[in-house]
């Protein structure tokens, strides 16, 4: 976990002030409306359907149980005693004051944190594998260069106005659990022939209105110029990209406009000018960031344990949790272990200050106080001895925490829709409950086995449905809300975009429409064929015929 | 409109802009860069000659024509529009020794990403005093990144 040193805290603290002021002069009405709400945005404070919204970054999903403490006060103290994980892994507030929010970013610079970036058309949060560091199948940890990324992007001068936002993510490994086919610049950290770390680089890839899987523009990239590569993207982005239309401003558009080969020689030219010089990362500095990810010490005796074994044998509930919920780990005797935030009753990634607490207390005793956000909006205890499994989930349950739903149906990503966001198009977290209701039980779940369910209020995509092995689509039709179902995404390494099923369905009958294509899954599937895979062999149609037949 | 140069509210500006050219004139003149790139010969001698170039505009165009000015106006055209920031760094990584200028929709809470990125000089719009022009430059005191003023990034500053 990287430590703050003097020039981070200062940096972090100083931001705070300036905003202070900002905001200030804005309540003075020294500052004009338009030019408030880019200061704001860049800081991650948007105005939403009821109130303000703050979204706090949480850099490459990694937090100490100190921090998830200091975020449960703030949403005490500032909110309404809960936060939002999303997709990003960064945590939002949905009601906090505006003048206020210094206040809030002085308590969140006290423990190492803060919203710089968290939303504008600037560079964000970059996000990373939430098993970084626990992964047996990594070739090499991606959190210290995801530190490196999140130095060189805070406050960058030249790329603070984009012509839309731009994000990162890195993985490392042959899965990829960070979607790094659908980001604006996706890297993998490989080694090469040679045994040298360096960067696949990806560009174009992104969701909303016009989806697109990244394109490689360079197999390999020596890992100490990241930095110099990514100023080049950047630069060229930032020159080329399209300013005159929002919805074709992100630099997929212009991948794709200039196709893959052309834009890779202009970053390859633009490159030239840059790689070897003093933006090359030096090896000290990459050692000094490095030592913030080594491993823990790990108790060498963990697997000898055989107290796990009888909990297994005995408790059926147990059982399920620990199939669903805990994950393999690269040190025998320990599993890393989903906190599921995504409850019978309750919206998807939403947490409450009681179960902030509890988690982080779990954390200190289990898990090295430390505590990971993933992608599916769920948290990670990343380093759990096998011999404590049993009390983390007995506590976990009596904190709704442990609905052992992990990768099933309703492990959704669901973005807070029209019920929050002033974007959206049609509600979302009510489309949710109506799936929890259908699909609560757990023996169905788990036979259906591995589904990504991925929901969305608009075309925006905040929760990637184009990318999730059923994707529904919140849509408006003359004032209603109705859904679009789409079949056969992925974000994963096999990454995919889902295809329409066929006419949207009514807000009320989502859940049976998911039924009856669930049921034909079961019907059609060969052996313990997944869900996608069977997609993929049949495609859509007999889904279709099945879905609308019924109709 | 009030100018700022090296971070210093300064009244004494001898630029005066010209939407036409006029060649050979004892003031020092900006011209919009379509007028700049209409001339054949040019006898405005180069330390009397600045350039006003558009972000809607191509630098690279301006790129050859550099030795014939010693003021480049980049005019940001609209707030969002951040264009600007990356022509100054190209103008500097070309060698150009002039005055860069920023104008059009600059403001206060931009001052200092403008420096950093090699602008000298900035006309804002509304009305600021130096006290709060001072504040601007200095709220931010430490930098990750390598810029124009500076070509070492954090790992490689002496603090």
């Amino acid at each position: 976990m990287y430590i703050y040193n003097d020039v981070d805290q200062k940096i972090v603290d100083e931001r705070v002030e300036q905003y202070r002021d900002q905001t200030k002069r804005y309540l003075e009405g020294n500052l004009s409306d338009d030019e408030f709400l880019a200061l704001r945005l860049m800081n991650g404070l948007y105005i939403q359907r009821q109130a303000p919204m703050l979204r706090v970054a949480i850099p490459y999903g990694t937090m100490t149980s100190t921090q998830l403490r200091a975020l449960a006060a703030i949403s005490r103290k500032y909110d309404r005693g809960y936060g939002h994980f999303t997709t990003r892994t960064n945590i939002q507030f949905n009601w906090p004051k505006l003048e206020e929010v210094p206040d809030i970013l002085t308590d969140l610079a006290k423990v190492q944190l803060h919203a710089i970036q968290t939303s504008g058309n600037c560079i964000r949060n970059t996000t990373t594998d939430h098993f970084a560091g626990v992964s047996a199948t990594e070739v090499s940890d991606p959190r210290p260069w995801c530190e490196l990324i999140r130095q060189w992007s805070t406050l960058h001068p030249e790329f603070a106005y984009l012509p839309r936002k731009f994000k990162i993510a890195i993985t490392s490994g042959p899965e990829d659990r960070a979607a790094t086919q659908v980001h604006d610049v996706g890297l993998h950290l490989i080694k090469n022939a040679q045994g040298e770390l360096g960067f696949e680089v990806l560009v174009g890839g992104g969701l909303g209105r016009t989806p697109k899987i990244g394109k490689v523009i360079r197999q390999f990239l020596p890992a100490n110029e990241v930095i110099s590569y990514l100023e080049a993207i950047l630069r060229v982005y930032n020159l080329k990209g399209r300013r005159d239309n929002k919805y074709k401003a992100r630099i997929k558009i212009l991948v794709d406009a200039l196709g893959a080969d052309a834009f890779r020689d202009l970053v390859e030219e633009e490159w030239l000018h840059l790689k070897g010089s003093d933006l090359q990362i030096t090896q000290e500095e990459i050692e000094r960031v490095s030592d913030f990810f080594t491993p823990h010490d790990y108790n060498t005796e963990a697997a000898a344990d055989t107290t796990l074994d009888h909990y297994l044998e005995t408790n059926s509930e147990f059982k399920h949790w620990y199939q669903r919920n805990t994950h393999q780990h690269k040190v025998p005797g320990y599993r890393a272990v989903t906190v599921s935030l995504k409850p019978q009753l309750g919206a998807p990634g939403d947490i409450t200050a009681l179960q902030m607490d509890l988690v982080a207390e779990l954390a200190d005793r289990y898990s090295f106080g430390q505590i990971r956000s993933t992608h599916h909006q769920n948290l990670l205890l990343a380093d759990v001895e096998q011999r404590n499994l049993y009390s983390v989930w007995l506590a976990l349950s009596d904190a709704n925490l442990a609905r052992a739903n992990i990768g099933t149906l309703t492990d959704m990503i669901v973005c807070p829709g029209f019920d929050f966001c002033s974007l959206a198009n049609a509600k979302t977290l009510n489309i949710a409950q109506q799936i929890n209701d259908a699909f609560d039980d757990v023996d169905y779940l788990h036979d259906l086995g591995d589904i990504r369910l991925n929901m969305s209020g608009c075309i925006n995509a905040c929760a990637h449905h184009h990318v999730g092995h059923i994707g529904i689509l919140g849509v408006d039709k003359k004032g209603e809300d109705w859904y679009q179902i789409t079949l056969g995404g992925s974000s994963e390494a096999d990454a995919s975009l889902g295809k329409v099923l066929g006419r949207a369905v009514a807000a009320d009958e989502v859940a049976d429409t998911l039924k009856r294509l669930l049921e034909t899954y079961v019907e059609l599937r060969k052996g313990d064929e997944l869900f996608i895979d069977c997609v993929r062999r049949l495609g859509v149609e007999p889904f279709k015929e099945r879905v609308y037949a019924v109709a | 409109m009030p100018l700022l140069k090296h971070k210093t509210l300064v009244s004494d500006d001898p630029w005066v802009f010209q939407e036409e050219f006029s060649d050979v004139t004892e003031s020092s003149i900006v011209v919009p860069f379509t007028q700049l790139l209409q001339q054949v010969t040019i006898a405005q001698p180069q330390e009397r000659l600045g350039v006003r170039l558009s972000s809607e505009e191509s630098l690279d165009d301006l790129i050859p024509r550099l030795n014939q000015v010693s003021l480049v106006e980049i005019y940001f055209e609209a707030l969002r529009d951040g264009r600007g920031f990356s022509f100054a760094r190209l103008l500097r990584r070309e060698g150009f020794q002039g005055e860069i200028r920023a104008s059009g929709e600059v403001s206060r809470d931009r001052l200092d990403y403008l420096y950093r990125c090699g602008f000298d000089s900035v006309l804002l719009q509304a009305p600021i005093d130096a006290e709060q022009a001072q504040t601007a430059y200095q709220e931010i005191s430490v930098h990750y990144q390598a810029d124009a003023r500076n070509d070492q990034p954090i790992y490689r500053q002496t603090l």
